[in-house]
């Protein structure tokens, strides 16, 4: 029974050891383009920040004669936590008059090279921001390539035409449970013991 | 022992893929100087990325740059250490309004010059099909070293709507034949289970 006690012990934490260790991780984040500077990058458990500050992510009259831009991000996202089914990409950020903002996202299997997920949006002053896009991959993956584009423009009018991006965020959504997993194992184990 | 082979196997395999990769030599991007300006190019282990920021890969209203214009040519030799590459998949990111349009040609080529052709494509995006547009290139036959080119020919008239064809970034990569370690994986396996 004690022997019972001690292994239960163990792969309990062991289990949680593995959970805690378990992660999105982050590389060859390339942050690119004309409006892509100054900026941070933020990492999270789940999430990828991307924050703008002035003259980054804008154009128009607060930054004229800038009336256009791009922004280019491109990172690859490994998980230890178990495939990752979809994540959540979001904008938040500011148009006026005639600013829009064009924006790209292709995910990309690393190891099969298939595109497992993609969105687009056309944002304007009667499309407006925040925007927040659910994407679900066609194939649940655990290494991928991350590409997203902007296009800000806002040509000269006699009001106020801005394009602004403060932040862009992506948060990944992993299958759920390495804990749960190793719970369900030791219950297993603990039953057919008893049995 | 025999364990400890097939073992030693599969560690042996996932080693060596851990360590194969693509490379890209050569790379090559040329075109009208205002419309490539600085381009940004980076590799992965399979892929290869090409951005142009602000007014490069930018044709129409906002540059007053309209078509026709003559178009960027990109070129890089591609060699794989993982063996035959038998495809690739192209996506490009960007944005077009009003009679905008960008159209990708391909061409993938086996080295040594002249070669041959093993990879066709011909992509693109405009207002009705807009981006992102991703594409499969399959190859006619696998190939270990080989050249890629890419004409990308942007359009945009001045009319009196908003008119723009805009590349942020042009993304290839490339798929090796399927399942070298997964066919080791699945040899060692089924020794292991004949001799058990």
């Amino acid at each position: 029974m004690q022997r019972f006690i001690t292994s239960f012990g163990l792969a309990s934490l062991l289990g949680l050891a593995g959970s805690a260790s378990a992660a999105i991780t982050y590389s060859n984040i390339s942050v690119s383009g004309s409006a892509s500077s100054p900026r941070a990058v933020t990492q999270g458990a789940n999430d990828i920040d991307f924050a703008f500050t002035a003259p980054g992510g804008v154009v128009g009259d607060t930054v004229a004669p800038i009336r256009w831009g791009n922004i280019v991000i491109t990172f690859d996202v490994l998980s230890t936590s178990g495939p990752i089914t979809s994540d959540i990409a979001s904008f938040l950020g500011a148009v006026l008059g005639s600013g829009t903002i064009t924006f790209n996202e292709v995910i990309e299997d690393n190891l099969t090279g298939q595109i497992i997920g993609s969105a687009s949006r056309t944002v304007n002053v009667t499309n407006a921001l925040p925007v927040s896009i659910p994407i679900n991959f066609s194939v649940p993956s655990t290494n991928f390539k991350v590409k997203k584009t902007f296009f800000l423009y806002a040509p000269d009018t006699a009001g106020v035409d801005l394009a602004q991006i403060g932040l862009v965020e992506q948060r990944f959504v992993p299958t759920p449970g390495g804990v749960a997993l190793c719970a369900a194992g030791c219950l297993i184990a603990m039953r057919r013991r008893r049995a | 022992m025999h364990r400890a082979l097939v073992t030693a196997t599969l560690v042996a395999c996932v080693a060596s893929t851990a360590q194969a990769s693509v490379f890209f030599t050569n790379v090559s991007v040329t075109g009208p100087a205002g419309l490539i300006g600085t381009p940004g190019i980076v590799t992965g282990t399979r892929d290869i990325d090409i951005s142009f920021n602000g007014n490069a890969g930018l044709v129409g209203e906002p540059t007053n740059l309209f078509s026709p214009i003559m178009p960027i040519v990109i070129t890089y030799d591609v060699s794989s250490d993982e063996g035959p590459l038998v495809g690739a998949t192209l996506s490009l990111l960007g944005a077009a309004s009003g009679n905008g349009t960008v159209s990708v040609v391909t061409q993938v080529r086996s080295l040594p010059l002249p070669g041959t052709v093993i990879g066709n494509n011909a992509t693109g995006y405009n207002l009705d099909n807009p981006p992102p547009t991703f594409t499969q290139i399959v190859f006619s036959a696998g190939a270990v070293t080989f050249r890629v080119t890419q004409t990308i020919t942007f359009g945009a008239t001045n009319t009196a709507a908003v008119d723009f064809a805009q590349l942020s970034l042009i993304e290839t990569h490339f798929a090796p034949a399927p399942g070298a370690v997964a066919l080791l994986g699945l040899g060692g396996l089924l020794t292991f289970r004949r001799r058990r």
